[in-house]
């Protein structure tokens, strides 16, 4: 949804919103200029950008019953965390909410802490029902604290996450106008005894679980903007070669076998043709197959050089790529068609696998920075703004956007150990969503549906 | 069917023709068959996430089973997709109901920040600027009583109002306040007020027909994953992938022996090595550098009959981000060379791999690039090009995970391993 139409649509019927959104709009323009900062942590720690207001909420301690608890998380945990991640919201602090400890919030108690200037504050019920769950969730705003709206989910044990996201998303959409990521999943490689599989988690890091078991090399995923499918490098035939898990079925089938590595498949945002790099003419160089059935063959770069990695923009019109034809590694841009290439970055020897957003504004990539470590940079598909978005520890690769094209996920590697973190795209807000010892990398963040 | 898939089928057994009939339709068989894997038993990393795994064999056959495209066969855990995505692969469903809380016109209605947008005006709705434009919202003007109780089997469940907000809110007073019941099927999309009113009737409350308005629905419905589709069929069992993946093709290559015996060369330098024990035909194992130290003996006495070849191979390491082969490599590779020559059956497959520095995707690249400067080089000194494939394994098999600069130069390497 375009905020700007909701700022017009509403302004004169709630002048209150209209401010606020107003607001909204003019730190979303801000955060084009704030310098990216980030904190190094391993555990979602409270950022915020200097020049955005949040909107302060309250989020009451959830009532558990019947031993829903067991679930093994706090409901209310799980909503602050999604909303704090939006970067949209600021979880308030209030004097005597959480020893309510689920009780059901009093009237007075919500209006006085709505008088402290929170704008929204939340409570809920989850409770178990035989094989059902069931999430009552209200909310309260205004300085009076009315309770203005109740949303009552219900399903089975293993969608209760879900419903909290659903939640926060409907939250989130109230409020901004956004929609929300809490509900996306993130695809991405781990190893185990036998090789590195293809995992799914949520987009907060909770249950992973393996798309394959196999015992060989599964790398470089990427979901087909339907998410119904997802294209990935596989050794399984004693090659890298490119293969499609229908992900509704679990069937998989070999899409690019050329001799050579076939790898860094992407969708075109119309799921009908996926774009790879193939070194089977000795170097490496992209081409564009028909997703369906691997026909249409098409090679759309003519380099000496290694290009490798596309990217197709959402417009489909054009593709980014990676390429040391320069003498470096550098990320170029193309038509679709192959034509027209020119390069986008020139800062810093080394920027590959380029990531377009799903919003068309940026392009993140790998960059190298001055000591020689991996960051994430992003940049204007124009080739200006390049500037560097992470920098914790670690050599930072495997840029990935989520659907609302405000967070990057990426995988961090340092002494033995890789990691899938995420970031908001003005580098606040950085959180690891993986640990072990499994090595995870090369993430991919779903589209919404 | 292609030439690639009818070889396979005079090659191997009845199972493999399963498999063939899976992987020969992709149309791209310009590659040369690759059967076979250099690290078949003990490939990959030591390390792993424990979750998930299918049980290790202790035979060999029963370890080969296990080999590639058993991935075709599981979909146990997927779990991918968005609540409402309406794909399989989701876990479950989720029922959404919304009950707005109403303010009549004027009443105060702005109600703060997102206040609650939707308002009645002789009885019809007016949407306000949430929620999505398809949205169906029944209207239900109920007695204040009760409130709304009980819930609906199979579609909505309503839990009873019992708090203070409610009533806080209300205009009206106790006296037939308005609740909204937001109800629809965003898959379906097609809840009418009838079936609505129906359900609401039967678990008990009053309701008023003629208050009912609709939009499209947003009850949200996730489609259930079913953990057993799809996916076995046509894969063979444990047995017949462990034939595909180093059976009948192996067997019959290894039985043709390379014939030379064991080379002479250093112990600690002998790359990789081939057993066919006549106990298990059709299996052929192969082993690493280190398993097969240890190992060999006890295989090979157990075997009616065994052979055992050795290559003299050794790594051939690299400059950091170059793929040229260094001068002090050269020679090295040179005696690989020779060996091959004088071995004309065997087949050589190189490796390239690269230090765990610079981006996973540019070094499965550079790995390609110096595994086919290994290989232009071997072709350069007579090796015919049938004895030699290659393949990339970038920095995805890391023989060394520390950061100093020897570990590093260990892991830039072109590894040949018999095939």
């Amino acid at each position: 949804m375009d905020r700007r139409g909701v700022v017009n649509g509403n302004s004169h019927a709630h002048p209150k919103r209209a401010a606020i959104l107003y607001l909204l709009t003019l730190m979303g323009l801000c955060l084009v200029m704030v310098t990216p900062e980030s904190r190094a942590a391993d555990l979602f720690i409270e950022t915020s950008r200097s020049a955005f207001e949040r909107i302060p909420v309250v989020v009451f301690p959830f009532q558990t019953k019947q031993s829903s608890g067991s679930l093994g998380f706090s409901p209310a945990d799980v909503l602050r965390a999604d909303l704090e991640r939006s970067q949209l919201f600021r979880i308030e602090k209030v004097n005597g909410v959480e020893e309510l400890d689920g009780a059901s919030p009093k009237s007075a108690f919500i209006q006085r802490v709505s008088g402290s200037g929170v704008h929204v504050s939340i409570w809920g019920v989850l409770e178990r029902r035989g094989q059902e769950f069931v999430l009552d969730a209200r909310l309260y705003e205004g300085e009076a604290g009315r309770k203005v709206l109740r949303k009552v989910y219900t399903g089975s044990e293993t969608v209760v996450r879900a419903m909290i996201h659903r939640l926060a998303n409907m939250i989130i959409q109230r409020y901004t106008g956004q929609t929300g990521i809490a509900g996306t999943q993130i695809a991405f490689v781990a190893e185990d005894d036998h090789g590195k599989q293809l995992y799914v988690m949520d987009y907060d890091g909770y249950r992973p679980r393996a798309i394959t078991k196999s015992r060989t090399l599964n790398l470089f995923p990427d979901c087909s903007p339907g998410k119904k499918f997802l294209a990935y490098t596989s050794y399984q035939d004693e090659n890298p070669d490119i293969y499609v898990m229908d992900l509704t079925s679990g069937q998989v089938r070999n899409l690019v076998a050329f001799e050579g590595a076939n790898i860094t498949p992407d969708w075109s945002p119309d799921s009908n043709t996926l774009a790879f790099a193939s070194s089977f003419d000795g170097d490496s160089e992209i081409y564009t197959v028909h997703a369906g059935d691997g026909t249409r063959l098409r090679q759309l770069t003519f380099s000496p050089a290694s290009d490798f990695s596309p990217t197709w923009a959402p417009s489909g019109a054009e593709i980014a790529f990676s390429s040391d034809r320069g003498g470096s590694l550098q990320i170029y841009v193309m038509d679709a068609d192959g034509s027209n290439v020119r390069r986008l970055t020139f800062e810093g020897g080394y920027n590959t696998a380029p990531a377009w957003s799903p919003d068309g504004r940026w392009i993140a990539y790998t960059c190298r920075n001055t000591k020689g470590v991996l960051k994430i940079c992003r940049v204007s598909p124009d080739g200006r703004q390049p500037i560097q978005v992470t920098d914790a520890a670690g050599d930072h690769e495997s840029p990935s956007w989520s659907p609302d094209g405000r967070h990057i996920v990426f995988s961090s590697a340092s002494r033995g150990r890789s990691d899938i973190y995420t970031v908001h795209y003005d580098g606040v807000g950085l959180e690891r969503l993986t640990s072990g010892n499994s090595r995870a990398s090369s993430p991919t963040w779903s589209p919404w549906n | 069917m292609n030439t690639h898939s009818v070889r396979k089928m005079v090659e191997l057994s009845v199972c493999v023709l399963v498999l063939s009939i899976i992987f020969g339709v992709a149309g791209c068989s310009k590659k040369p068959l690759r059967t076979g894997s250099p690290d078949a038993l003990v490939g990959g990393s030591s390390t792993g996430s424990g979750s998930d795994h299918m049980a290790s064999g202790s035979s060999p056959a029963q370890m080969m089973s296990a080999d590639g495209t058993r991935a075709l066969g599981y979909t146990e855990a997927l779990g991918y997709g968005d609540p409402g995505s309406g794909h399989v692969g989701v876990d479950g469903q989720i029922h959404e109901t919304e009950f707005e809380i109403m303010e009549r016109d004027g009443g105060g209605a702005t109600g703060g920040l997102g206040g609650t947008s939707l308002a009645i005006e002789s009885g019809r709705l007016v949407p306000g600027g949430h929620g999505a434009a398809d949205e169906r919202i029944f209207i239900h003007s109920a007695d204040a009583a009760g409130g709304v109780q009980g819930s609906t089997p199979g579609m909505i469940s309503v839990p009873g109002f019992e708090e203070n907000g409610m009533q806080a809110s209300s205009p009206h007073g106790a006296q037939g306040r308005a609740t909204n019941f937001l109800v629809g099927d965003a898959e379906r999309g097609n809840i009418t007020s009838s079936s609505l009113g129906s359900q609401i009737a039967g678990s008990g409350l009053p309701l008023e027909a003629s208050g009912l308005s609709s939009r499209e629905g947003e009850t949200i419905v996730i489609t259930p994953h079913s953990p057993s589709t799809g996916g076995d069929a046509g894969v063979g069992s444990d047995g017949s992938t462990g034939l595909r993946s180093l059976g009948g093709t192996r067997g019959s290559k290894g039985s043709k022996s390379f014939g030379s015996g064991i080379s002479g060369s250093e112990p600690e330098h002998v790359s990789e090595s081939l057993i066919v024990a006549q106990a298990q035909p059709n299996v052929l194992v192969r082993m690493s550098d280190e398993v097969a130290n240890a190992e060999v003996p006890a295989i090979a006495s157990a075997a009616t009959e065994t052979f055992f070849v050795q290559a003299p191979f050794e790594d051939v390491y690299f400059d950091y981000d170059r793929w040229a082969i260094p001068k002090p490599m050269q020679d090295r590779l040179s005696d690989h060379a020779q060996w091959l020559k004088a071995h004309p059956n065997a087949e050589v497959v190189i490796e390239g791999h690269c230090d765990v520095r610079g981006s996973r995707e540019y070094n499965m690249v550079l790995g390609e690039k110096r595994a086919r400067s290994v290989k232009s080089f071997l072709l350069d000194l007579g090796v015919t090009e049938d004895q030699v494939s290659l393949i990339s394994f970038g920095k995805e098999r890391l023989t060394c995970l520390d950061t100093d600069a020897s570990c590093h130069q260990k892991n830039r390497r072109a590894h040949l391993g018999l095939r």
